[in-house]
């Protein structure tokens, strides 16, 4: 108790200082100064029992101390213990974080004002906390040299020379009609100038944070208001989200890169930019505005003039909308909230996105935006008997495809501008195609590859703009650009006109893919723990069959694959369908020479596993899930047809599993939140289903309350954010006057990945094996161990390491445990709805949640240390077999109907050093025909070995774009959080 | 010999003994002796036990069952093999795998049920299953049993060889049920080949000779092979006679094995000493150009060496 009364002088002594500075200081008098009004802000800081509580009031621009916290305090941070109050004030950015996932740490009331917290501690002391930032990333320097004393560096030399392999092809695909040979071995990177250095330039970039988007929408609700029209009415959200989406799209800046084929950015920085939007992602930036260009990971650019608007106009015009806080103050900051805020057990992505889906683009490119106002009003003519809310959202489309046509006649009155400004005549006359082809579409249908380009790009834009713009993916491109590349060139006669069109479709592809490529989302330093190097995942899907089920490969799959190779870029995210039976072993052959040269993409995924899949969902038609395409991370989804928000939730399978070691509780989080199932000390499991009846229902409690927090979250955005623009390309919308989050759409579902599973089902095993069947240890001793970290007990860890068969190796018990596990989860989501009423989708892959989850983990009875990763994705762990063929045979045994969304299997594979590359190709593709043959759902390669990865943590300027695959999305290894850079390190591998 | 052979290690995805991926079965026992064998728990036919110090947990549940006092931290390797019976009480105490038996009796069906599970694999990849060890021909009946058995279902069969065995038997037993031979050529010199590998090699080339013959007739595939050891066949010299050899014969290929100097780990887990000191050749990595320089002194010679 003393030690909280001294604790609580050094803070009130500490909060004092900070008041009196700010009293004295006129320049931090202005910090307080907002455009809407002086930035007030009461403060609580105070321990779990009360023993140190105060506060401190940012007024009117006078700041004053309490050592009562008052009822109206904007948020609270609660600290365990008194002593972590200073712990926290000296600690670097990951000691922090670390207090914060463990629980030590936590905020009550809305979350945003602890940005803005320390918004305004930083102002005080950033020389100081910067100071820790530096001690932390020397710290790291430090540890990488040491790891990588004495690895071989030969990948310096190895990986440039396998980028420029080329590998000659065979036609051997009915549907390549124009290329010789598919391959396109012909090709460097060399002889497209403009993409090479269009690629240099991303690579050389740092990610902006953009404040255009964030001012206009701030601008457009200050002057029309928010919860109320001008009027004083309430505003429908559905009018209210169309105009202004509308206003955002006319009123932004209509860009063009240099040197670009393609008109449109996604941000004033056409390089590399993120738009931070306020009612999601970009508020919990606050705190990070004066700090985010000199953290350890992607650090952000942001100008002067962007931190002034998002700190004092921005940000507090939104620090109560956000959904975030809408969520809290809604539905009285329920307990899934409450789950999601302490980062242990369920990450629900729906606080910021639901935007994973594929549009139906292919909508656009037939119809034009003309065509589809013309639906919408046919279908408003036609329903006398339509409610407000059709109305209001056939309206709402509507409005949104103004903007859409808006943005591109802006565009089209930039690119004009520009060309006649231009002093070079080549450049002139591409300024001056841009201009005809945005004269044109996306308003009416496009007729070729190249305004059907233009046509998506205008319309991905502005669907990125209307929603959030993770994971709004491109579809099956190849499927849906081919009719246009084959009419263009069913007119060329001579070879060197076809040979010309080709090298342009490349280079148009190129342009779409850095275009992509130019944003990020902008994510909270802390975020670098859950997806560190992600980025936003707009996906692209070549190959597998068509909707009739014929061999949908044609020639844009190859040129698609050719550019993957070229550019050799972390986002788009690639993905290629495989049909066995139907697609060719050439074309199987050069997705393997694409993931091998890259190194890390694309992931593969096999038809007949995703389509048997989804067919078990009542009433979706075949022809529709053989047109599946992927979203997100690896998830599969309907284009054009489909809400599927397939990474709605992000849930750790292994706190459930901790909650039936522990009677409920959760150890680390320490929180009794889960129903009593027993106390192992007191001999509550008599046999193994005992236990695992446990665990069902820890882990039944932990499912519900994913699926009751999404629901909310989902009808939250409806009311808030509706997708209109994205209903107006779904199937379904339209006919029956719901949004997109209404249900509207012809197929309607939610995405879940669990997070764990190996480590679940290992330590199951060695429960069953050791404890119950050999009884070679008590149930409490063991968990009496694995409490304490093994420590003391070292014959124990070593027997549940070495005596216990994982799943992975071959063993049939352990493969039923992992089935059973699955199938425990699979029927709970197939049995739920969502706010769209359709079913949940089971995905089993990580982002990189194993390490973020798993840091918040103790040890488990599978011999895994408290604190380390769990195993990516369903990847088997790496001592579950030395014979990668065992992990290939046992994850193609699983029960499709138990991962309808998808999977990601990581497996990292070093070529020999005297193989060819084509060896090495032809190896590759052999082990994806059999484990595809045998039944096996998804398959990513990561052609890296161990020591390169630690070379290049020492010597990171010598492998800026190696790529690796964490869990379903690809990354710049060098870029990565310390802990994923050695998770990587550590995973399995198998030499080719 | 025994009819009914040890078996060491069944190793699965194997792409380095043979075409596509194979499971390669190795075999315990071989009548040479190489100096630099790097399979020496293949070397004796008999049953054995390894100790792997890295593994060990120093628990000492293996001290307390061993019934013969044969275990102790002060023996130089920790096992008194003069005094172990080998009854395997402490492998099967050993909460790490520490201490483990080498050599398993094996069925021919328990082996094709360990293999046949990776057949898919093998089809797809030009694969199948290699018998290696050791050396497979010591149990003549039973590794034609196993080929048979392999071959009734399918499967692709290998056998790597050391060439010295008796040739009625291979070519009545072996030979109808292999796919492929790979055989080694180490020394020509039989007085160098029996100072090294403990036998003249005048069978081996007879053999050798022999099985190139047969194997025109198109039946199976066969591929002469040397292990390039440093200072011992990877000298100038036996690689000339080694081209003059394979000329005289007709024999227009040998593959170049490089040298893996890693078995000096394993001797110490069988309690062999290990004879050479650290900076040996034979304990280090051998240079890439010397392999390439053999590689042209063949070739020159008109051997192509794949």
């Amino acid at each position: 108790m003393e030690d909280a009364a001294l604790i609580g002088e050094q803070v009130r002594g500490l909060l004092e200082f900070l008041a009196g500075v700010f009293n004295a200081d006129p320049a931090l008098q202005e910090e307080l100064k907002g455009e809407l009004g002086w930035i007030n802000l009461t403060m609580g800081l105070r321990t779990a029992d009360w023993s140190v509580e105060k506060a401190i009031v940012f007024k009117d621009g006078f700041v004053s101390v309490l050592d009562q916290i008052p009822g109206d305090t904007d948020c609270t941070i609660v600290y365990t213990r008194s002593a972590d109050i200073i712990e926290m004030l000296n600690a670097t950015p990951d000691e922090s974080y670390n207090m914060i996932l463990k629980g030590r740490v936590r905020a009550e009331g809305n979350i945003i004002y602890v940005g803005l917290w320390n918004y305004l501690m930083n102002l005080v002391v950033g020389a100081e906390q910067q100071e820790a930032v530096e001690r932390q990333i020397e710290a790291h320097r430090e540890a990488k040299r040491a790891l990588a004393a004495n690895a071989c560096a030969a990948g310096r030399r190895e990986r440039p020379a396998r980028r420029i392999t080329r590998i000659r092809g065979t036609r051997e695909d009915p549907g390549v009609k124009y290329l010789e040979d598919p391959y396109l071995a012909c090709y460097g990177l060399e002889d497209f100038p403009r993409l090479a250095q269009m690629r240099e330039e991303r690579f050389n970039a740092k990610c902006e944070f953009t404040s255009e988007f964030g001012k206009l929408l701030t601008d457009f609700h200050v002057a029309n208001g928010y919860e109320y029209d001008r009027s004083g009415a309430p505003w429908d959200p559905l009018l209210r989200k169309a105009e202004s989406v509308r206003y955002l799209l006319e009123k932004r800046e209509p860009l063009i890169r240099k040197n670009d084929l393609l008109g449109g950015t996604w941000t004033t920085n056409p390089v590399l930019g993120g738009v931070g939007r306020p009612y999601s992602e970009g508020c919990h930036m606050w705190g990070e505005l004066n700090t985010c260009a000199r953290r350890e990971y992607e650090p952000y650019a942001i100008t002067p003039e962007s931190v002034k608007l998002f700190h004092k106009y921005i940000f507090p015009f939104w620090a109560a909308r956000n959904l975030h806080e809408l969520w809290k103050s809604e539905y009285g900051n329920p307990l899934p909230a409450r789950i999601h805020e302490l980062f242990f057990a369920i990450f629900y992505w729906a606080t910021v996105s639901q935007s994973e889906n594929n549009p139906g683009f292919e909508k656009v490119l037939q119809m034009g935006t003309r065509g589809l106002i013309e639906k919408i009003e046919a279908e408003l003519a036609s329903d006398a008997a339509a409610g407000a809310e059709k109305k209001n959202t056939l309206e709402g489309m509507k409005i949104c495809l103004q903007g859409v046509n808006s943005y591109a006649r802006n565009l089209a009155a930039r690119a004009l501008a520009e060309a006649e400004a231009e002093a070079d005549p080549a450049r002139k006359e591409e300024l001056l195609r841009i201009y005809r082809h945005l004269c044109k579409v996306p308003e009416n249908p496009a007729e070729t590859l190249d305004e059907a380009v233009q046509s998506i790009v205008v319309t991905l834009l502005c669907l990125g703009w209307e929603t959030m713009d993770a994971s709004i993916s491109l579809g099956r491109l190849d499927q849906v650009l081919q009719p246009y590349f084959a009419a263009e060139m069913a007119k060329l006669e001579r070879p060197a006109e076809r040979e010309a069109f080709i090298r342009h479709a490349v280079e148009l592809i190129g342009c779409l893919y850095l275009l992509v490529a130019s944003r990020l989302i902008i994510a909270v330093d802390l975020g670098n723990w859950q997806n560190s190097g992600s980025p936003p995942n707009t996906c692209v899907t070549v190959g597998g069959v068509t909707p009739d089920g014929k061999d949908a490969v044609n020639d844009m799959t190859y040129i698609i694959l050719k550019v993957t190779e070229l550019l050799a870029l972390n986002h788009p995210n690639v993905h290629a369908r495989y049909k066995p039976g139907v697609n060719s072993m050439a074309y199987l052959t050069r997705v393997a020479g694409v993931n091998y040269i890259t190194g890390a993409t694309p992931a593969i995924h096999n038809d007949d596993a995703i389509i048997d899949a989804l067919s078990c969902h009542e009433g979706w038609a075949l022809e529709d899930i053989r047109d599946y395409a992927s979203t997100g991370c690896v998830e599969p989804s309907l284009p054009g047809k489909h809400a599927g928000t397939t990474s709605a939730l992000e849930i750790n399978l292994v706190a459930p599993f901790e909650m039936a070691l522990h009677n409920g509780r959760h150890p680390v989080a320490d929180w009794a939140l889960g129903p009593q199932t027993g106390v192992i000390e007191n001999g509550a499991f008599r046999t193994f289903e005992e236990f695992f009846a446990a665990f069902q229902k820890q882990c039944i409690f932990m499912l519900e309350q994913a699926v009751a927090g999404n629901n909310q979250l989902g009808e939250l955005f409806h009311r808030h954010h509706p997708h209109l623009l994205l209903s107006a390309l779904t199937d379904g919308c339209i006919e029956s006057g719901k949004e997109f989050l209404r249900g509207g759409a012809k197929y309607n579902s939610s995405g879940v990945s669990m997070i764990g599973l190996a480590d679940v089902v290992d330590s199951l095993m060695v429960i069953k094996k050791l404890v119950f069947d050999a009884q070679a240890v008590t149930f409490a001793a063991l968990k009496e161990a694995a409490d304490g970290n093994f420590a003391g007990h070292p014959v124990l860890h070593a027997m549940v390491n070495t005596k216990v068969a994982r799943f992975g190796s071959g063993d049939a018990e352990a493969l039923a445990m992992a089935r059973r596990v699955m199938r425990l989860v699979g029927d709970f989501f197939a049995g739920s709805r969502d706010y769209k009423g359709g079913v949940y989708t089971t995905g089993w892959w990580s982002m990189a949640h194993h390490v973020s989850y798993g840091r918040v983990t103790g040890a488990l009875p599978s011999g895994r240390l408290a604190g380390e990763p769990f195993t990516p994705g369903l990847t088997p762990h790496p001592r579950a077999s030395s014979s990668l063929l065992d992990n290939l045979r046992d994850v193609a045994r699983l029960d499709h109907k138990a991962m309808d969304n998808n999977i990601a299997f990581n497996v990292k594979i070093v070529p020999g050093l005297t193989d060819s590359p084509e060896q090495v190709v032809a190896a590759m593709a052999q082990y994806m025909k059999t484990y595809f043959e045998l039944g096996g759902m998804q398959l990513q390669f990561n052609v890296v070995d161990s020591d390169t990865l630690k070379d290049a943590m020492a010597n990171p300027e010598y492998y800026r774009d190696l790529m690796v695959r964490i869990s379903g999305y690809v990354a710049y290894f060098t870029g990565l959080h310390h802990e994923l850079q050695l998770e990587l390190v550590r995973r399995a591998e198998y030499r080719l | 010999m025994n009819q009914s052979p040890l078996i060491v290690e069944i190793k699965g995805n194997s792409l380095d003994d043979g075409p596509g991926i194979r499971s390669v079965v190795f075999f315990k026992g071989c009548p040479l002796s190489c100096a630099w064998c790097h399979n020496p728990e293949c070397k004796s036919p008999r049953a054995e036990i390894m100790f792997d110090p890295s593994k060990c947990v120093a628990c000492g549940a293996c001290i307390a069952v061993c019934p013969r006092d044969a275990l102790a931290g002060a023996n130089p390797f920790y096992i008194d093999r003069a005094r172990c019976d080998l009854c395997y009480a402490c492998a099967r105490e050993c909460p790490s795998g520490a201490l483990a038996p080498v050599g398993k009796k094996m069925a021919v069906e328990e082996i094709l049920e360990t293999v046949i599970t990776d057949k898919p694999f093998y089809d797809n990849s030009g694969g199948g299953v290699t018998c290696s060890g050791g050396e497979p021909t010591m149990h003549m009946a039973f590794l034609g049993g196993l080929l048979e058995a392999l071959k009734r279902k399918g499967v692709h069969t290998l056998i790597e060889t050391c060439g010295l065995f008796d040739p009625a038997g291979f070519k009545e037993l072996v030979l109808p049920f292999t796919d492929a031979i790979y055989m080694d050529l180490k020394l020509l010199d039989p007085d160098r080949h029996r100072a090294y590998c403990g036998a003249g090699n005048e069978v081996i080339l007879d053999n050798l000779v022999a099985l190139h013959t047969l194997s025109l007739g198109g039946k199976f595939a066969f591929l002469p092979r040397m292990p390039l050891v440093p200072g011992i066949t990877a000298t100038s010299e036996n690689i000339a006679a080694a081209a003059r050899f394979l000329k005289k014969h007709r024999i227009g290929r040998l593959q170049l094995l490089p040298y893996n100097p890693l078995w000096g780990e394993k001797m110490i887990k069988l309690g062999l000493p290990n004879p050479y000191a650290k900076d040996h050749p034979l304990m280090n990595w051998p240079p890439r150009e010397e392999i390439d320089k053999h590689k042209a002194a063949l070739t020159a010679h008109g051997i192509t060496v794949p």
